[in-house]
């Protein structure tokens, strides 16, 4: 199938009836989840998961990224209104998001950063579009060997980038591979680490993985935690005065274009490389925006041009994302590693067959993220103080209520019983890595690609024999791997030897 | 424990160490099933386990410079005696899902999630009894439209009912 051919049937899908609905429910349930704190994208589409059983490949991709486009956007407004990101990636708005909100101007800067959020989706998918000519090229240099190393890079630069700790991003990198190893080896037919579990026989499921991970955890944390979901009243305007300061945000977005270009293009350049994940590149476009401003000096005490920078950033993430997950099969986030586990339920399987042969999937993906962020940007605009409402809601009441869509959820997939646990014990798991500040981005990611690394390194042996480590491509990305770890290691050890003299330093004083 | 080490470690060392050990122990048993496998089964997950359980070792050891056996024995004694609230609400809802496991296999999954949001939202968290009961009712309710319904997904009627169809519904 050809670009063009892919453009208009792509087009074409996600704006029929058969799919449209679905993009609309899920931006709604997006912008809906970004407004309330602790909830992510990955939450969101863990939520969207267990429905895609039951859905066709077009439905199932734009309910799924509907919901996770819009969620920036509803963090953002939260940002704003109530001093408390969404969603991690909004942390940047907060820096000039309340300040305008203390000057009354709050509608204003949810205005900007709604627009903000859209045309920097936009850039993302557009760019993704450009790149298609070019990844149908590159992705046919990459065999099993190549797909393996680079499998391995994505898991280092993961658990390598994160915020969290090294090492325990390494061991939850490295045991979501070991996770994957559960069940039948494909190969040799042998039951690996099922223990006498018959309903271990086919490894472990993905959903409940994924719900109790990311939703059930999520639960517990605000289950612990208690209280109403916003900790900071905002103050809510009348709905004249908003309206009338979101359209003025909307043009004072229009008006920073050649600013939301630049930081979309940082976005999406930096949603390339596995692992670094939204929230660095809001932070970066926002550096870029007050270097570049006329008046750096107002930055932080309330200024559009920082919201919108931060905020295009964000959503252009995705398409840079999007790109890797699509090409190569190597998700870069834990959003990707569910996008990937979801299109493997839908059917569709990433790489040259999906580059070549299914172009239209990829634009519904790249038209789903433009329509959703719109019906976001729209949905947004009208319903800020609503919305901003939904804030209020007690822990007590959302907690018991998400928890049996959850169980639900995950007992739906394939109407067993034993998911259910699944989910629980990965719920524990999840909040307990949260508590402990492992990564589970990493986990999940390993757990995705796990199959995929043990599938490629056996093709790999057998079409080269273990020399095929020397080939050009695999060579080169086992040098950026090894150099890029041994980096970061020498880096840590280096800053514990200072810290470390400057201390004793300071004793001696 | 040093300051730099709370820095390091963060105050959940006595949490960390129980949850490092525990999955420790899980892969050394799993260490030892690879083992048994044939060359071609066993070949990746051993390469995976090797590291891990290198890491494990040092986390292990991370985790237990930054800490002292005096301070896990206090922390355990005061976990154990129900005096972390933390700890007391996290066990409680666990609890509660393992509660709402055994309503779902024997009352079927409508009465299960019903009794569990009824019991969660009244007992526990004190609402009132007509938010608590309209909750579980709608919700339930919704579940029941979305995925009978909607996707067509039967839920589990439960033993009771298996019972009294003479075993012969699914």
């Amino acid at each position: 199938m050809g670009i063009i051919e892919g453009l208009s049937s792509g087009f074409l899908q996600a704006v029929s009836l058969d799919v449209f609905p679905y993009l609309f429910v899920g931006a709604v349930f997006g912008l809906v989840i970004g407004v309330i704190p602790g909830l992510s994208g990955h939450f969101a589409m863990a939520m969207v998961i267990p429905f895609l059983y039951s859905m066709e490949p077009a439905a199932g991709i734009a309910f799924l990224l509907g919901a996770h486009s819009t969620v920036a956007q509803g963090g953002g407004l939260t940002a704003i209104f109530f001093s408390t990101p969404g969603t991690g990636q909004n942390a940047a708005t907060l820096l000039d998001g309340p300040p305008m909100r203390d000057k009354g101007l709050g509608a204003m800067a949810a205005g900007a950063a709604l627009t903000a959020c859209f045309l920097g989706a936009t850039f993302g998918a557009v760019a993704l579009a450009l790149l298609l000519p070019g990844l149908q090229r590159i992705v046919l240099f990459f065999g099993p060997p190549e797909i393996f190393v680079l499998a391995l890079l994505a898991l280092t630069f993961v658990a390598v980038l994160g915020k969290e700790d090294i090492v325990r991003s390494l061991i939850a990198a490295l045991a979501g591979l070991l996770l994957a190893m559960i069940g039948l080896d494909n190969v040799t037919n042998t039951e690996r680490f099922t223990f006498g579990l018959l309903e271990l026989r086919d490894g472990l499921e993905l959903v409940p993985v994924i719900l109790g991970l990311f939703a059930v955890a999520e639960m517990f944390e605000l289950w612990v935690k208690g209280g109403s979901l916003s900790g900071v009243q905002g103050n809510i305007l009348s709905t004249k005065e908003t309206q009338k300061q979101i359209f003025q945000g909307v043009l004072e977005a229009f008006k920073h274009s050649w600013l939301i270009l630049r930081c979309s293009s940082i976005g999406a350049a930096m949603g390339l490389i596995p692992g670094l994940g939204s929230a660095p590149a809001a932070f970066v476009a926002y550096g870029h925006a007050k270097q570049s401003s006329k008046s750096p000096e107002e930055f932080g005490k309330g200024n559009i041009e920082g919201v919108i920078g931060s905020e295009s950033a964000n959503d252009a993430v995705e398409g840079g994302a999007l790109a890797s997950t699509i090409a190569f099969g190597v998700p870069g986030s834990s959003s990707m590693a569910i996008l990937l586990g979801a299109l493997f339920i839908l059917g569709q399987e990433t790489g040259p067959s999906m580059l070549t042969q299914h172009v239209d999937v990829i634009f519904i993906m790249i038209f789903t993220i433009i329509i959703g962020n719109f019906i976001g940007m729209v949905g947004g605009m009208f319903l800020v103080n609503p919305l901003s409402r939904a804030t209020g809601l007690r822990a007590s009441i959302l907690v018991p209520v998400l928890l049996v869509i959850v169980f639900t959820g995950a007992f739906a997939v394939q109407r067993s019983f034993f998911d259910i646990g699944v989910a629980l014990v990965f719920g524990i798991v999840g909040y307990s890595m949260k508590e402990l500040g492992y990564s589970r981005a990493a986990l999940l990611i390993g757990f995705v690609l796990g199959f995929t690394v043990e599938k490629n390194l056996y093709l790999a042996v057998q079409l080269s024999g273990p020399d095929f480590i020397f080939d050009p491509i695999p060579l080169t990305l086992a040098t950026i791997t090894i150099v890029f770890l041994g980096y970061n290691i020498w880096t840590i050890i280096r800053d514990r030897n200072r810290s470390n003299t400057t201390h004793n330093e300071q004793q001696e004083q | 424990m040093s300051e730099d080490a709370d820095k390091v470690m963060g105050n959940n060392t006595t949490l960390e160490l129980f949850f490092i050990v525990l999955v420790g122990l899980a892969l050394g048993t799993a260490f030892i099933a690879a083992l048994t496998y044939d060359f071609v089964s066993a070949r990746t997950p051993l390469c995976i386990l090797v590291p891990l359980l290198l890491l494990i070792g040092t986390q292990i050891n991370r985790t237990r410079i930054a800490t002292n056996a005096k301070k896990v024995m206090s922390d355990l004694s005061y976990a154990v005696r129900g005096q972390n609230r933390k700890f007391n609400k996290a066990a409680g809802i666990v609890g509660s899902i393992v509660m709402l496991m055994l309503l779902i296999l024997i009352a079927g999954h409508y009465v299960g999630v019903a009794t569990f949001m009824y019991i969660l939202l009244n007992v526990i968290s004190k609402e009132s009894k007509l938010l608590s009961a309209s909750v579980s009712i709608g919700v339930t309710t919704i579940i029941y439209i979305l995925f009978e319904l909607g996707f067509n997904i039967e839920l589990y009627r439960g033993l009771f009912y298996d019972l009294l169809s003479g075993y012969a519904s699914a």
